[in-house]
């Protein structure tokens, strides 16, 4: 296996004191974190970035996340990257229409701590790496 | 004898002939005496009965002054030239005056004037009568050579050419006249005929005049079928009330015969005659009134009917025209093109009126403001001219100056023949005459638009003619059209009402649901950042703290916990009661649903020491759809109270089936519930203990339950507890078995995904839902 460089985390939030905790919590654990505060700004970052993985939040200004995580899937650069959504509401239909949008994961943000969002994460990108490798 | 009875009822002849001849030539004179046709026809008749009586006075005279006998002979001769000469100039007048050229009217003043000559110097001269000669019968005149050079050719031919005349109108002409000329023209002509024969042809032959008189009687034809005539086809336009008065003046006549006889036989004879004639002539009467009884009785119903059939027309055009009216009000909801069209349609749909102006009220300015016209084909600028005073007139509603203003006051029609009446003041009197000038209206009438109590204005209908000209018809039409458009402003302003109070309707809806969500996520979110920090930091043991700032970070821990059970019961709360909770269905098996949720809640009573488990019935219980989330939260509640109140020994949850439902039962030991309080429980914000308890409720955790029960159509309830509490608490709810998934109505709703932005002035304010809500909703 190759050496991995420290892999990329895009935070997609615009709450700065979430994002901030989730970024000190991601950087605890050796990623490196870009934030967008929303998603025009993080569809003109992405290309630069490269992420290994998205989190990506549902309720933003402008242009909301259902859009940009269809965005995303439809470009053949971002198509198989992991991206997970996050959202304040534990309503049931968000959660189907953001899967059904392209997201590998629903993540309540009230409900599931950064550590579990970190293992999350850490899961994802071990699989991903593994198909990667193959 | 006989002979003397003979000239006896020769005289009834006589006087018959006379008497009808001058009388038929007075009706048919005085009926129009100015028409020509008549003055040659009353010519003709005195003409035939001077022949006729002055033939037969001539014969009294024979013997005993031969002068007197030659002379009324001369005279009957003059009189043939008269009865030639006017039938001539009858026949060039009737039916129809025949036009004729300058020549042929020549010649007629010509031939009047030989005429003339012929007569007088038949009368006074001898130059064709010259003697008498006695015979047998009475007498012959002795006629001169010239008699029959001059004298028979003029008459003939004049008899003949009138009689052709006739021949041919008679062929020129239909219906009735053709019917009223046969009968003159049969009359003519036998007469003629007969005339001609008995005065020229047979002395000629037999060389005798003994039967002249049969052809002066046959004047009896013409005036017998002049009178049929008269009687069956109105000739001469003659009212049959002449019928009558023949009658009665023969029956007179010959009655005056009766008492004039000589001798009881002749008079015998003539009262014979004279029955006969009363009789004959009653009958005739008789006939005659029932004929004309029935022409009368059927020109009333053709009158009636046609009068009749006019109202109906009438009305039916009136009906269409309505029915119009009313498409036009049905086929639009907007008011301006609605009441546009139809004051375009009514000047085409009423003769009378050149155009419409309506005025409507402003409530708001409270002035009477002009609304719209009729688009009529005035010249552009005179129609612009008026579409600018329509839409700059604005008249303070107290004014009652002007016939607008008092129309709409005293909510009756105004009438007048003036512009100006009608709307100066305010506007300008020059103005509004020039406007009627060039627009040529002659008479207005201004009728009030209203419905029950409203009132909505008035419209002014611009006529062709001043108003006291135009048929009460006319106006009735506009008073109707006039209700026809109130009720359609009342019905457009209904519905632009009705319209503005669903879109404020929609508006509040997406506001709530908005409100909802956004409030939602924005109390998580700092939620979630309170919870996720004292996460790193009493789980994770990042950053450090000493003992007693780590109890009172758990302590913040726990109530955040509390806070977010709190946000979430509140929203769901809030969602229910504004019936915003849509069920999303999924199949499932009652046992499964049963074992995750003790599942979920096995740590907690595994915790207390007290055991949690599920005493599953003996038959496989069957799948059903349910929104398996929300009952599932309705299960926790209830488990999850129970272990609450529970210390000693647990709870029970068991299912089964119960009819057309499944029956779900969560049983404690715990402390029970007092009776009193049991109808409480299920309200909002109830709660029993309050204790100090890590799992504290919000209080409204079994109201929410129960409405989620009861949008499945299931029952919530306590089983009666058992007296004065303390062997634990029963809760029970059923659920309705279903086996097909239920129709969503909201199939493919999202949720709101977009976060407002605070450039959406109107919308939630996301730094401050609370307030830009209640700020919206008041």
């Amino acid at each position: 296996m190759r050496p991995q460089a420290h892999k990329r985390v895009m935070l997609v939030e615009d709450d700065e004191t979430l994002a901030e905790m989730y970024a000190i919590r991601l950087k605890a654990e050796d990623f490196d974190v870009m934030r967008a505060e929303n998603g025009k700004v993080a569809l003109e970052d992405i290309p630069r970035f490269k992420p290994d993985l998205i989190l990506l939040d549902i309720m933003m200004p402008e242009m909301n996340g259902i859009e940009v995580l269809k965005y995303l899937r439809h470009q053949k650069e971002t198509r198989t990257i992991p991206i997970f959504i996050l959202t304040a509401l534990s309503q049931g239909r968000d959660r189907t229409v953001g899967l059904e949008a392209g997201a590998d994961d629903f993540i309540i943000k009230s409900e599931t701590m950064p550590k579990e969002v970190v293992q999350k994460v850490k899961v994802a990108l071990d699989a991903a790496s593994v198909a990667h490798n193959f | 004898m006989i002979s003397g009875l003979l000239l006896n009822m020769e005289s009834i002849g006589v006087l018959i002939i006379c008497i009808t001849c001058i009388f038929l030539g007075l009706v048919v004179y005085l009926k129009d005496p100015k028409d020509i046709a008549n003055k040659y026809f009353i010519g003709f008749a005195l003409f035939s009965c001077l022949i006729v009586s002055s033939a037969y006075v001539s014969e009294f005279f024979v013997n005993t002054n031969e002068w007197v006998t030659l002379l009324l002979s001369r005279i009957t001769f003059g009189s043939v030239v008269g009865m030639c000469i006017t039938l001539y100039f009858f026949s060039l007048v009737y039916p129809f005056h025949i036009k004729l050229s300058r020549y042929v009217n020549l010649l007629n003043l010509f031939i009047l004037i030989c005429a003339t000559i012929l007569f007088i110097v038949t009368v006074f001269t001898s130059f064709f009568a010259t003697g008498i000669k006695h015979t047998q019968w009475g007498f012959d005149v002795i006629t001169s050579n010239a008699y029959f050079q001059i004298f028979l050719p003029f008459s003939l031919i004049l008899l003949l050419t009138s009689l052709i005349i006739f021949v041919r109108n008679y062929f020129n002409t239909y219906g009735i006249k053709k019917l009223q000329l046969k009968y003159l023209l049969l009359g003519f002509g036998i007469f003629v005929l007969l005339e001609v024969l008995f005065n020229t042809t047979i002395p000629i032959i037999l060389d005798n005049q003994s039967l002249y008189r049969i052809g002066n009687y046959s004047i009896i034809f013409f005036v017998g079928f002049i009178a049929y005539g008269i009687i069956k086809t109105g000739l001469f336009d003659i009212k049959v009330v002449t019928t009558e008065t023949i009658v009665i003046l023969l029956s007179l006549g010959l009655l005056i015969e009766v008492f004039l006889s000589n001798s009881v036989g002749e008079g015998m004879l003539k009262s014979i005659v004279w029955l006969l004639a009363v009789f004959g002539g009653f009958s005739l009467i008789r006939s005659v009134r029932k004929e004309i009884k029935q022409r009368e009785e059927m020109e009333t119903l053709a009158k009636e009917r046609e009068r009749a059939l006019k109202e109906v027309d009438e009305r039916n055009k009136n009906l269409s025209t309505l029915q119009k009216f009313s498409d036009i009000v049905l086929d639009n909801n907007e008011m301006k093109p609605m009441i546009q069209q139809i004051i375009n349609t009514i000047p085409k749909e009423i003769d009378e009126c050149m155009g419409v102006v309506v005025a409507l009220v402003d409530q708001e300015s409270e002035k009477m403001k002009g609304y719209a016209l009729s688009e009529t084909n005035l010249s552009d600028g005179l129609l612009d001219k008026w579409k600018e005073v329509v839409r700059s007139t604005a008249i303070p509603l107290k004014n009652r100056e002007n016939l607008l203003m008092m129309a709409y006051h005293s909510q009756k029609e105004q009438k007048g023949n003036n512009l100006s009446d009608f709307v100066s003041p305010p506007l300008d009197k020059t103005l509004a005459r020039e406007l009627q000038t060039k627009s040529d209206i002659k008479g207005l009438i201004a009728i009030p638009l209203s419905a029950k109590d409203e009132r909505f204005g008035v419209a002014i209908y611009g006529l062709k003619h001043p108003i006291e000209d135009i048929a009460t018809e006319a106006i009735s039409m506009m008073a109707a059209i006039s209700n026809e458009v109130s009720l359609a402003v009342q019905r457009a302003i209904a519905y632009e009402n009705l319209k503005k109070a669903n879109d404020y309707l929609k508006d509040l809806d997406q506001m709530k649901d908005e409100f909802i969500s956004v409030a939602s996520h924005e109390m998580n979110t700092p939620l979630a950042a309170i919870q996720g920090y004292l996460s790193m930091i009493l789980d994770e043991g990042m950053g450090k703290v000493d003992a007693t700032a780590k109890e009172y970070l758990d302590r913040v821990y726990a109530s955040s916990k509390r806070l977010a059970v709190l946000i979430l019961d509140l929203l769901n709360v809030s969602r229910i009661e504004q019936g915003r909770i849509h069920l999303m269905y999924g199949e499932i098996g009652p046992e499964e649903l049963v074992q995750s949720v003790i599942d979920e809640l096995s740590v907690k009573s595994n915790a207390k020491k007290i055991y949690l488990k599920f005493e599953k019935p003996e038959h496989k219980l069957p799948q059903t759809w349910i929104d398996i989330n929300r009952i599932r939260e309705v299960l926790v509640n209830l488990a999850g109270n129970a272990i609450k109140f529970t210390e000693k020994g647990g709870v029970t949850i068991e299912a089964k089936v119960d009819g057309r439902s499944l029956e779900f039962t969560v049983s404690d030991t715990g402390v029970g519930i007092k009776q009193e309080d049991a109808d409480k429980l299920f309200k909002k914000f109830s709660q029993l203990n309050r204790e100090k308890n890590e799992f504290q409720g919000s209080g409204l955790g079994l109201y929410i339950s129960k409405k989620l029960v009861e949008l499945h159509s299931g029952k919530i309830w306590i089983e009666s507890p058992p007296a004065g509490g303390g062997k634990g608490a029963i809760f029970k709810f059923t659920l309705p078995i279903v086996s097909q998934k239920p129709a969503d109505p909201f199939e493919g709703e999202g949720a709101v995904l977009t976060k407002p932005t605070t450039s959406d002035a109107d919308k939630i304010d996301v730094k401050n839902p609370m307030e830009s809500y209640l700020k919206q909703v008041k």
